[in-house]
């Protein structure tokens, strides 16, 4: 079919790059101000500051987590907290030392009372088992779409947070789970969320998830040119769930103390309102999303214990954040349902405003008008 | 090499399915008509498996297809399109059409081995378009980027779903235009359902009637168009003319 049928202009696509290539760029991109941030809260920012960029930067990785199954299957998941935890308590059970096990689990089953591993093989086995625990679910979910699968997904998270807070032997029930190594710090966080930015936009842009976001946009027209919208839903599935189990281990090793409730209701709406709020279709919403209601939150923290402008204090404000919280929610539903970014990335951005600096470049956006 | 024969399908007591045949070969362009309610588009579905007929027989290159999943038809070699279009809109042009022309490497390498998403696009005149979300084009763009896509799955045979509903004349003429091109590929069938008569006459070299669910006439159009049974169909039962009702 090489004849032309109409008068398109020869060679009017320039050569794109591979979908790798533009995946990197992109994700590169998306990360920038990540790191510039990184970097000046590193350099200048006293203690607490890195402590608490360190916290936005474990729930960035999450929301990333989240963006790679909601963003390109278009399907809410309530139930990834679930797979941070499994992570985190996977990466203490293993990590922990000895001494301190006897103190917290002393009967673990399975003879994990007298195992403690290196942070490498720990980190990996804990990655496994949360892999094998994706991928028995991934059967379940992946034949589901729509709501179904958004509720099977809470569900999940309901029974996992269940074993969390009742199997004491193993996960130290609804104390804290303390004596985790504290092995990192700022800039290993840092280098993770660029890792896991990319890992994000690497999969969108794969021919799975272009595949797979053509299957959330219709189903119908997907099956026709035969995608496996469920083989592409149960891989994006156990990728997503192992980014969210990646940030839970480092998230155990970060701050040495895990208990069940972190992983629960609170950080699953926390992190879905930061994807909400900046676009759950692309990686670059995710980290928008993640930065600014960081940002917002903590302002609004402040404010909420009171504070004192030219002498005058404002009263405690207790629960502000919750209320902003679901604010942001109903606010982007109402206002911007796709969220600040749509479904669109920032070299989108960059490459729509590059095009419509270059007149002439074969944009025909006149013929709109016949619609 | 298409070849479908004695289909029937029911939905609770009603009958939309009742015997339905065609045929079509490589390099062949065949149509399907008959009046609203058919089951032209009933039939469509069910040779593409969205949805499975209760009886008869659709077979590709002597390849049974009935009760096949939509994905395991598409990789069989059946293209289609949609009487209400349907795209990805937050996807580009381009991205529509390399999509299913990534997943046609994977099932058919040996097909899809000449085809170039350029070349499609430029060939449905979408070229300067590629980069725009697809959403965002007009409804005659639109049925080009759909048919673009079903050809980017290699297919043998392509069924369009009234592609001509809603395009002008120039736009007919330009989709006449794409149909005899596909033909002149050599490899591909096309099978056209539409309303547009006109157009159906010129394209087409054998046609398909149905009414109520049943093949009533197949052939070139100069005979169908002389089957008493189409007659009746398309112009009213024969004693009409000797009626005293007038005409509205």
């Amino acid at each position: 079919m090489k004849q032309d049928l109409d008068t398109a202009p020869a060679g009017a696509v320039a050569a794109p790059l591979p979908w790798w290539g533009r995946a990197l760029a992109g994700g590169a991109l998306a990360a920038l101000p990540v790191i510039v941030i990184g970097l000046i809260v590193l350099m200048v920012a006293p203690g607490w500051v890195q402590n608490l960029t360190a916290m936005a930067l474990i729930n960035l990785m999450i929301v990333v987590g989240l963006q790679i199954y909601s963003g390109n299957s278009g399907i809410v998941h309530l139930g990834h907290s679930a797979f941070v935890g499994l992570g985190a308590y996977g990466m203490a059970i293993l990590t922990t030392p000895l001494v301190m096990k006897k103190l917290s689990i002393p009967n673990a089953p399975f003879g994990l009372a007298g195992v403690e591993l290196h942070w490498l093989p720990g980190a990996a086995l804990a990655l496994l088992v949360v892999g094998v625990i994706a991928w028995i679910s991934a059967r379940v979910i992946a034949r589901l779409s729509g709501i179904a699968a958004t509720i099977v997904s809470l569900a999940f998270l309901m029974v996992i947070h269940s074993v969390f807070l009742h199997w004491p032997a193993l996960f130290k029930g609804n104390q804290g789970f303390f004596g985790i190594p504290k092995l990192i710090g700022l800039p290993e966080l840092l280098l993770a969320a660029c890792a896991v930015i990319l890992i994000a936009r690497l999969f969108r842009e794969s021919p799975g998830g272009l595949q797979l976001r053509a299957s959330a946009q219709d189903q119908k027209a997907a099956d026709a040119i035969g995608i496996d919208s469920r083989a592409l839903r149960r891989h994006a599935w156990i990728l997503s769930a192992l980014v969210c189990g990646l940030a839970g281990i480092l998230f155990a090793v970060f701050s040495g103390t895990i208990s069940p409730r972190l992983f629960f209701f609170q950080q699953v709406m926390l992190t879905l309102a930061m994807l909400i709020l900046g676009g759950m279709a692309s990686v670059s919403g995710a980290v928008a999303g993640a930065v600014i209601l960081s940002l917002v939150l903590e302002l609004i923290r402040n404010i909420e214990s009171g504070v004192t402008i030219g002498g005058v204090t404002t009263p405690a404000l207790l629960g502000l954040s919750g209320v902003a919280l679901g604010m942001v929610i109903v606010l982007c539903m109402a206002l911007r349902p796709q969220g600040l970014l749509g479904h669109r990335e920032a070299d989108d951005f960059l490459e729509k405003w590059r095009v419509s600096r270059t007149p002439g470049r074969n944009d025909r956006r006149d013929e709109n008008a016949t619609r | 090499m298409l070849s479908v024969s004695g289909i029937h399908k029911s939905f609770g007591g009603v009958l939309a399915l009742a015997g339905a045949s065609l045929d079509c070969a490589a390099s062949e362009v065949v149509g399907l008509i008959g009046p609203n309610g058919a089951g032209k588009s009933t039939l469509v579905n069910a040779i593409s498996g969205f949805l499975v007929p209760d009886q008869g027989m659709i077979t590709l290159g002597g390849q049974p297809l009935q009760g096949r999943s939509p994905q395991e038809i598409s990789a069989a070699g059946v293209a289609r399109t949609f009487q209400n279009l349907r795209i990805f809109p937050d996807l580009t042009v381009r991205q529509n059409v390399e999509v299913a022309l990534l997943r046609a490497r994977r099932l058919n390498p040996d097909r899809a081995a000449s085809l170039r998403t350029d070349d499609l696009l430029e060939t449905f005149g979408l070229a300067s378009r590629a980069r725009e979300t697809a959403g965002s084009l007009p409804y005659g763009t639109r049925r080009w980027m759909e048919i673009a896509r079903a050809m980017a799955t290699a297919p043998r045979i392509l069924l369009l779903d009234e592609p001509a509903a809603g395009l002008n004349d120039e736009e007919t003429e330009r989709l006449h235009q794409v149909i005899t091109l596909i033909r002149d590929r050599g490899d591909v069938g096309v099978v056209v359902i539409d309303h547009d008569l006109a157009f159906i006459n010129n394209v087409c070299s054998r046609l398909f009637v149905m009414d109520q669910g049943r093949l009533i006439a197949s052939g070139v159009p100069a005979d169908v168009w002389r089957d008493p049974q189409v007659i009746e169909v398309y112009v009213g039962p024969g004693n009409r003319a000797d009626t005293t009702e007038p005409i509205r």
